[in-house]
């Protein structure tokens, strides 16, 4: 986790499991007022989840994912905060939609469909980067 | 996946996500290996491993 506005590392780097990571290290360095970008893998390369989405409004930081040179951006922008609830079930009505509408899509873009379509409407800036082949 | 098993989901992630816990779903792990026999996946460098790509628990564990 890195301050936004100092560049530093808070706390060390969590070492979790294959479907959980424990940031609660990371929670209880969180100063209020304070922002913070909290960077994680997916080690399926696949974009966010109704728990990332939970957790980055659950403790008001930035998150972000990084893996095989695809970097996924979550962020809050200004404005009335969406509850955790209502953005983890919108997160799965849209995976559940997509999924029966599009079987064969990978999961990947699945998902980063997913947050085309819902990051305005939750209060959310949603970015995504890949690694240009050169 | 049905309404019911919806909301249990929601519940669970977000009890979870106050808790300073993220629980990834299990379709990223079951991605990561469906790409792991397609061959797709680079090696990945480790710093406790210097030769050679990390045994796959330790590539499969997720870090914050």
């Amino acid at each position: 986790m890195v301050n936004v506005e100092t560049g530093t590392t808070v706390g060390r780097v969590i070492s979790g499991e294959e479907d959980a990571v424990d940031l609660r290290l990371h929670v209880a360095a969180i100063v209020r007022d304070r922002r913070y970008v909290q960077f994680h893998t997916h080690p399926g390369n696949t974009s966010f989840s109704d728990a990332d989405v939970a957790v980055l409004l659950s403790w008001d930081q930035i998150q972000a994912v990084g893996v095989d040179g695809t970097w996924y951006a979550l962020s809050r922008v200004d404005g009335p905060k969406t509850p955790a609830r209502k953005a983890a079930d919108a997160f799965l009505s849209e995976f559940n939609r997509l999924r029966d509408a599009h079987p064969d899509l990978p999961l990947r873009e699945l998902t980063h469909q997913i947050w085309l379509t819902i990051a305005d409407r939750l209060g959310l800036r949603y970015d995504r980067v890949q690694r240009s082949e050169t | 996946m049905t309404p019911e098993e919806r909301r249990k989901r929601v519940e669970h992630v977000v009890k979870m996500a106050k808790l300073g816990i993220l629980v990834e779903p299990a379709y990223d792990r079951e991605e990561w290996r469906a790409q792991e026999e397609a061959g797709e996946l680079p090696e990945v460098e480790s710093p406790k491993v210097k030769h050679g790509a990390p045994p796959p628990k330790a590539a499969r564990r997720r870090t914050a």
